[in-house]
C-alpha cells in the first residue's frame, strides 16, 4: 500500500488533485474567507513543491544535507509568502 | 561478503547464469542515502531556487504596497490557461520520472521523454499565446507593478523551460537500452533540472493566478 502511494503515478495524482483544490479556492471565493483561501493556496503550492522534490527529484533517498537544504527552502519561502501575503 | 560471493557464483552456475540473492542478505526497497545526479547540478538548482525565492519575496513586497492593483490585475489573467499549463508541466514531470526509471532498468524510455518534450513545448505555446493576449489588451510590463513582475518572473521561468527542453533533448539522446553509468548520471541531472522548472511554476501559478 505504501509502495503504491509512493509510485510516480500516485504522486502525480496527488499533485493534480491538489492543483484542482487550489483552483476551486480561486473559482469559488464565497466558500472560504479571502484570508483562509489565500493561505490555503500558498500552503498547497508549498506542499506540491515539497512532494515534487521528495518524490520526483528523489530527495527522499538523498543525503541529509541536501534534504535539509530543500526542506529549508520550502519552509522559508512558504513562511515568508504566508506572512507577507497575509499582511497585505 | 566473501561467503556470499563464492555461494553466489555457485548458485549462478546452478541457476543458468543468474545469481540469486540469498536469504541472509538484507533485502530492502530503500536505497542508501546518495546524491541524485551530480553534486554540480544541485549547486545550479539550489542557486536558481534561491534567486527565485528572492523574486517571490519581491512579488509579496510589492503586493503589500498595493493589494488593490494586484487584485484587479490578477482578474485579467487567464486562470484556465494557467491551470492547463500546470497540468502540462506536472504530466511532463511524470513522463520524465517514468523515462528515467525505464532507462535505469535498461528498458529504453525515449518515448516518455518525447512525450515530456511535447508537453513542455505545449507549455511554451500556451505561454506565448497568453503573452500575445495580454499584449493585445494593452497589458504590458509598463502597465503597473503587477504586470512588470508577472512578465519578468514568468519570462525568466519561460527561459528555464526552454533550457529544460534542451536538457530533455540531451536526455532523450543519451537514453539507450545499453546506457552507460556516465550517461545515466547525465540523464538524472537533466531530470532534476526539469523537475525544478516544475517546482518554480507551481509557486508562480499560486502567487500570480490564484492568490486573491
Amino acid at each position: 500500500m505504501t509502495a503504491k502511494l509512493h509510485s510516480p503515478v500516485a504522486t502525480w495524482l496527488i499533485l493534480v488533485v491538489a492543483t484542482l483544490l487550489s483552483y476551486v479556492a480561486w473559482i469559488d471565493p464565497e466558500r472560504l474567507s479571502p484570508a483562509v483561501a489565500g493561505s490555503a493556496v500558498i500552503l498547497i503550492a508549498m506542499a506540491k513543491a515539497w512532494l515534487i522534490g521528495m518524490r520526483f527529484m528523489e530527495l527522499e533517498s538523498a543525503v541529509l544535507p541536501l534534504r535539509i537544504a530543500y526542506n529549508l527552502w520550502v519552509v522559508v519561502v512558504g513562511a515568508v509568502l504566508l506572512a507577507m501575503f497575509a499582511v497585505a | 561478503m566473501l561467503d556470499y560471493d563464492i555461494y553466489g557464483i555457485a548458485q549462478a552456475i546452478d541457476n543458468g547464469g543468474r545469481p540469486e540473492v540469498q536469504p541472509h542478505q538484507p533485502v530492502t526497497d530503500t536505497p542508501a542515502p546518495h546524491i541524485p545526479g551530480e553534486p554540480g547540478v544541485w549547486i545550479l538548482v539550489m542557486g536558481d531556487m534561491f534567486v527565485f525565492a528572492l523574486l517571490f519575496g519581491t512579488v509579496a513586497y510589492y503586493r503589500m504596497d498595493g493589494p488593490e492593483v494586484f487584485h484587479a490585475s490578477q482578474a485579467s489573467l487567464n486562470q484556465a490557461l494557467g491551470l492547463t499549463n500546470t497540468f502540462a508541466l506536472l504530466t511532463s514531470s511524470l513522463c520524465v520520472v517514468l523515462g528515467l526509471n525505464a532507462a535505469r532498468e535498461r528498458r529504453g524510455g525515449r518515448g516518455w521523454i518525447t512525450l515530456a518534450m511535447v508537453l513542455g513545448a505545449m507549455f511554451v505555446g500556451f505561454k506565448l499565446l497568453e503573452y500575445a493576449q495580454k499584449g493585445g489588451e494593452g497589458l504590458l510590463p509598463d502597465t503597473n507593478m503587477f504586470f512588470m513582475l508577472y512578465f519578468v518572473l514568468t519570462g525568466m521561468h519561460l527561459g528555464h523551460v526552454l533550457l529544460g527542453l534542451l536538457a530533455l533533448f540531451f536526455m532523450r539522446r543519451a537514453i539507450d537500452p545499453d546506457i552507460s553509468p556516465e550517461n545515466l548520471r547525465l540523464v538524472e541531472c537533466c531530470a532534476i533540472f526539469w523537475h525544478m522548472v516544475d517546482v518554480l511554476w507551481v509557486i508562480l501559478f499560486a502567487i500570480f493566478y490564484l492568490h486573491r
